[in-house]
C-alpha cells in the first residue's frame, strides 16, 4: 500500500471532509472511485480499502534477546492427591479463612519433608497468594522447584522466592583496639556478649549508649566481675528470718557509691530510688545468691522472695539468662517463662499452671508461650477448660490460630462435642473441629 | 456426563461476589440431604430462615433451581453446592436415586422439554408466512443501515478527532438505534469502539479501518441478493441477525471432536464463549459460539484436550465454520495432545486468506510451534516461533501458560488476531 496515501487519508479522517478533501485513490491499486462519489463516501471507501490492505500486510517481526527457558527439574512432583488438596487450599479453603495460612503452611512443610515440589500449573496461584501472605514465604521457597525460581526471576513481585532468609552474618572477632576505633553507635552494636573483659571496659565508655548496652549484656552473664560486685551488694541486703530460715528479709539498698553508679545504679526521676536500685541489683547478681541465703533450691526460694522490686529483678535475671530451674519455679507467677523451659518440660509446667487457672483468659496467657504442637494431655486440659468457661475479653481473638496450631489431633472428639453444644464461643469450636478433621487429609495425600 | 472441575464452577458464576459468597458456604456445616447422580446434584442449605433452601442442579443443561429469593443465576447456594461436589471428598455422596425435591424438578423439566420438542415438531412450516417475516426483518434492517450510513457520512464529514471528544452516550445512542433496527452485531462493535478510542494509542487508525468495515457491511447489505450464500452468512453473523432453526441445515450425525481450547470475552454487555473444535477424522476446525446477557451464565466450557462425541449443526459462512451442539456432548477421552504446530507465517497466511473471503472476520485459530516468552526488559509477553518470528501475546494473564511451558519450545493453540496471539491451550513441558 502507498504509505503517503494512507497518511493523507488518516489526516483527512481526523479533520473531517468538511475541512480536508480525502486524497485520490492511488493508480497502482487498480481500483477506481465510484462515479457518484462524494467526499464522505470517498473517505469511507478509502477506509475500507486501506484497512483491508493494512490487515493483509501483517509484518513478520524478528525476536530480539530472549530470556533463557527454565532448567529441567530433577525433584519429584507432589502426588496427585496432594496437588488436588493444594488447589483446594489455594482457591477454596476447606477451613476457616483465618486458618488457611496454617493449613497451607502444614501442606508446604510436609511437601518439603518429603522432598517433592509443586507442579508447574499450580505455581502461579500459589505464588500470587504467598506474595500477599508473607508469613508463608519461608515454607514456600523449598517446594517451588526450578520452574518456580524461573518464574520468580521474571516478575518483580515474585522476587521473594529467590531472596533467601537473611542469615545472621557470622561476626568476625574484633580486637579491643579495633573496637575502640569505632563510632559510638557501632561500638554498642559490636559489643561481644562473650567477652567479659571488653564488657567491663565498656562500663567506662564515654557514650551512654555503649554503657547501657554493656550493662544489659552483663545482666545475662552471672560469672562476670560486675555480677560478683552485685552479688556482694545483694548479700548485704538479705537476712534469713526464723530459726528454720523459713523467711527471707530483703532490705532496701542505700545510696550507691561511685562503683555502684558505674555498675548501673543511677538515679532516675520519680518513684522510689531505693526500690529501683534493689531491682537493678537483683537483676545483675547471680541467682545463686538467693539460694545460698535460704539454703534451699530455686523452687523453694522463689516463694520466699516477697519484696516486689526484688521479684521484678529476679524475673529479669531469669529471662536474661534463660535459667531453667528458676523459670520452672517462677512460671506460675509469670507464664511467659514457660518459653524458657525445654520442650519436654514446657507441656507439664503449662499443665500444672492450667489446673490452677481454670479461666479462659488465663488459658490464653499460658498456652501462648508453649511451643506447638502440644501434648495430648495439655491439649485435653485446654479444651476442657474452654468448654466450661465463657470467653473473656481478648481471649477469643487470640485463641483460634494458636489453638489450631497447638491442639493435638487426639482431642478432636472433645472438640467435636464442644462444637455441637456450644454457642458462647461463636464459630470457634466449629472452626477448630473442621480444621482438626482436615489435617489428617494432608498427611494422607502425601502417602 | 463429564465431571466438572473447579475452574468450570468458577466460570459458571455470574459475578465475582457470588463466587466469594459461595466459597464461604462451601463447607459441610450448613448442608444436609446432599447427593448426586450422573446428571443431578442436590442439597439443602440452612440459611438465616427456619426452612433450609432446596438446591437442585441439572449438570447437563446446566440448569439451576434454588428456593432462595436471590435473582442471581446460579445463586450462591447452587455455586457452593457445586464447589462442595467437585471436591470429591465425600461431602456430596453419589446416590442411585435423586432426593424427592430434586427428582420432581428434573421430571418436570424433562416433561416440559418433551412438550416443547413435540410442539416444534408439530408446527407446520408455512413458507409464505416465513418469507413475509424475513421480508419484514430485512426492511427494518435496511432502514437502520441506511440511517447508519448517514451516521458514518456525518462521522467522515466532522472528523474522527471530533468523534473522540464525544461522550460515551453519543456512541451508545447510535448503538441503541442499531439495536432497535435489529442490527445488534454492529451495535456491539460501536460500543466496543467507544472504549477503544478512549484507551488505545492507535485509536485514530483503528477507528478509521473499523469504520471502513462498517461501511463495507452497509455496501454489502445494499447488494444482498448478489452475494454468495457464504458471504451472506458471514455478513448476517457480523450484523447480528441470528439464525433460526429454519435457516440451518439438519444436525450431522455425532462424530469425534477434539476440544482445542476455549475463551470467554466478558467485556461487553454480552458475554461470549468461543469453543474451538477439531475433527478427529478430518482435522477440520469449527467454532461453537455461546452468548449470555446480564446475569445469565454461559454454558460450562468443555475441557481442553478432551474428545467429545456430539452431533453438530453448522451455520452458513466462511471457514472456520460456526456450529452449535445439537445434543449434549459425550466425552470419549481426555488429554489428547495438540496436533503438531506450524510457523507463525503459516498462521498469518491463514488469517489473510480468511480476510479475503470474509472481511469482517476478526481471528483465525492456529496451532503454532515455538516459545512463550514472558514480559522481559520492558517488552510485553510474546510468542516466538522456531524461525525467530514473533508476535505479542493477547490477554488474559499469560502466567499460567508460561508456568506450564517454562519458556521451552512447545505446541500452542490460540487465536491469531491483527494485534497478536491469544494462547488458549499449550502442551505442558516437564511440568
Amino acid at each position: 500500500m502507498s504509505a503517503p496515501w494512507w497518511q493523507q487519508t488518516t489526516a483527512a479522517a481526523l479533520l473531517g471532509t468538511e475541512r480536508r478533501e480525502p486524497p485520490a485513490l492511488p493508480h497502482d491499486l487498480g481500483v477506481t472511485a465510484r462515479p457518484d462519489s462524494t467526499p464522505e463516501t470517498a473517505l469511507l471507501d478509502a477506509a475500507a480499502l486501506g484497512g483491508a490492505l493494512l490487515r493483509a500486510a501483517l509484518p513478520a517481526r524478528p525476536a530480539g534477546d530472549l530470556p533463557e527457558p527454565a532448567a529441567p527439574d530433577a525433584t519429584p512432583l507432589a502426588p496427585p492427591a496432594a496437588v488436588q488438596l493444594l488447589g483446594l487450599l489455594v482457591s477454596q479453603p476447606p477451613v476457616a479463612a483465618r486458618l488457611r495460612p496454617l493449613a497451607l503452611e502444614r501442606w508446604l512443610r510436609v511437601a518439603a519433608d518429603r522432598g517433592v515440589r509443586v507442579p508447574a500449573r499450580a505455581l502461579p496461584r500459589l505464588l500470587a497468594l504467598v506474595t500477599q501472605q508473607a508469613e508463608l514465604r519461608a515454607a514456600t521457597r523449598p517446594v517451588v522447584g526450578e520452574r518456580g525460581r524461573w518464574l520468580a526471576g521474571l516478575r518483580p513481585d515474585w522476587r521473594w522466592v529467590l531472596d533467601d532468609e537473611p542469615a545472621p552474618a557470622a561476626r568476625a572477632p574484633l580486637s579491643p583496639d579495633d573496637w575502640r576505633a569505632l563510632p559510638a553507635a557501632a561500638r554498642a552494636d559490636a559489643l561481644p556478649a562473650d567477652d567479659p573483659d571488653l564488657l567491663e571496659a565498656a562500663l567506662d565508655d564515654r557514650s551512654d549508649k555503649v554503657r547501657r548496652r554493656a550493662l544489659a549484656l552483663l545482666d545475662a552473664a552471672p560469672g562476670s566481675a560486675r555480677a560478683a560486685r552485685m552479688a556482694e551488694r545483694l548479700r548485704a541486703l538479705l537476712a534469713p528470718t526464723g530459726r528454720l530460715r523459713r523467711g527471707l528479709e530483703v532490705a532496701l539498698p542505700t545510696e550507691p557509691d561511685a562503683a555502684g553508679v558505674r555498675d548501673g545504679l543511677t538515679r532516675t526521676r520519680g518513684g522510689s530510688q531505693r526500690e529501683r536500685w534493689l531491682e537493678l541489683i537483683s537483676a545483675g547478681a547471680p541467682l545463686s545468691v538467693w539460694t545460698d541465703a535460704t539454703g534451699k533450691d530455686a523452687a523453694h526460694t522463689w516463694p520466699l522472695i516477697t519484696q516486689p522490686a526484688a521479684r521484678a529483678g529476679v524475673l529479669r535475671a531469669i529471662r536474661a539468662r534463660g535459667d531453667v530451674a528458676w523459670a520452672t519455679a517462677a512460671a506460675a507467677d509469670s507464664p511467659d517463662l514457660l518459653a524458657y523451659l525445654p520442650a519436654a518440660e514446657q507441656d507439664a509446667a503449662a499443665l500444672r499452671l492450667l489446673r490452677t487457672t481454670k479461666a479462659a483468659a488465663g488459658v490464653a496467657a499460658v498456652v501462648r508461650h508453649v511451643a506447638a504442637p502440644w501434648s495430648p494431655a495439655l491439649s485435653a486440659a485446654v479444651v476442657d477448660i474452654l468448654r466450661h468457661t465463657a470467653p473473656a475479653a481478648g481471649s477469643a481473638a487470640l485463641a483460634l490460630p494458636t489453638l489450631a496450631a497447638g491442639l493435638h489431633p487426639s482431642v478432636r472428639p472433645a472438640v467435636s462435642a464442644w462444637a455441637r453444644t456450644e454457642s458462647r464461643w461463636g464459630s470457634l469450636p466449629a472452626d477448630l473441629d473442621q480444621y482438626l478433621s482436615f489435617l489428617p487429609a494432608i498427611t494422607e495425600a502425601f502417602r | 456426563m463429564p465431571r466438572w472441575n473447579l475452574q468450570a464452577v468458577e466460570k459458571a458464576a455470574p459475578d465475582a461476589s457470588s463466587l466469594t459468597a459461595a466459597r464461604k458456604l462451601a463447607v459441610p456445616g450448613p448442608w444436609s440431604e446432599t447427593g448426586s447422580t450422573d446428571t443431578l446434584v442436590w442439597g439443602q442449605c440452612q440459611g438465616s430462615g427456619r426452612t433450609p433452601y432446596q438446591v437442585s442442579i441439572d449438570l447437563a443443561g446446566p440448569a439451576y433451581r434454588c428456593s432462595c429469593p436471590s435473582r442471581k443465576f446460579p445463586c450462591k447456594h447452587a455455586l457452593a453446592l457445586l464447589l462442595l461436589w467437585v471436591r470429591s471428598d465425600g461431602a456430596v455422596a453419589d446416590a442411585a436415586e435423586p432426593a424427592g425435591f430434586a427428582g420432581d424438578w428434573a421430571a418436570t423439566r424433562a416433561e416440559r422439554a418433551a412438550g416443547a420438542a413435540a410442539t416444534e415438531a408439530k408446527r407446520p412450516v408455512d413458507p409464505e408466512a416465513r418469507a413475509r417475516r424475513v421480508e419484514e426483518r430485512r426492511s427494518t434492517m435496511s432502514a437502520a443501515l441506511e440511517d447508519f450510513a448517514q451516521w458514518l457520512a456525518d462521522l467522515a464529514r466532522s472528523g474522527t478527532a471530533s468523534a473522540r471528544r464525544q461522550p460515551w452516550t453519543w456512541w451508545d445512542t447510535a448503538a441503541a438505534r442499531l439495536v432497535d433496527g435489529q442490527v445488534p452485531g454492529l451495535a456491539e462493535r460501536l460500543r466496543d469502539m467507544a472504549t477503544a478510542v478512549a484507551s488505545r494509542d492507535d485509536w485514530a487508525e483503528h477507528l478509521l479501518s473499523e469504520a471502513g468495515r462498517w461501511w463495507l457491511a452497509v455496501q454489502a447489505w445494499r447488494r444482498w441478493d448478489e452475494l454468495t450464500a457464504t458471504t451472506q452468512g458471514d455478513l448476517r453473523t457480523y450484523l447480528g441477525w441470528s439464525w433460526g432453526a429454519d435457516d440451518l441445515a439438519d444436525a450431522e450425525p455425532a462424530a469425534g471432536w477434539q476440544v482445542l481450547g476455549a475463551h470467554r470475552d466478558e467485556t461487553g454487555r454480552l458475554k461470549e464463549q468461543r469453543t474451538w473444535l477439531r475433527s478427529v477424522a478430518t482435522g477440520e476446525l469449527v467454532v461453537v459460539l455461546d452468548f449470555a446477557g446480564g446475569p445469565q451464565p454461559l454454558p460450562v466450557p468443555q475441557l481442553d484436550g478432551s474428545v467429545v462425541d456430539v452431533p453438530l449443526v453448522r451455520y452458513p459462512g466462511s471457514a472456520p465454520t460456526r456450529a452449535r451442539f445439537a445434543a449434549s456432548p459425550a466425552p470419549l477421552s481426555l488429554d489428547t495432545p495438540l496436533p503438531a504446530g506450524g510457523s507463525l507465517a503459516d498462521a498469518r497466511a491463514a488469517l489473510s486468506d480468511l480476510w479475503q473471503r470474509n472481511p469482517w472476520a476478526v481471528r483465525v485459530p492456529a496451532v503454532v510451534r515455538g516459545r512463550l516468552v514472558p514480559p522481559y526488559d520492558g517488552a510485553p509477553a510474546t510468542f516466538v516461533d522456531e524461525s525467530g518470528d514473533t508476535v505479542d501475546l493477547l490477554g488474559p494473564d499469560p502466567w499460567d501458560a508460561l508456568a506450564v511451558t517454562g519458556g521451552a519450545v512447545t505446541d500452542v493453540f490460540g487465536e491469531l488476531e491483527d494485534r497478536g496471539l491469544r494462547p488458549l491451550s499449550v502442551t505442558a513441558v516437564d511440568a
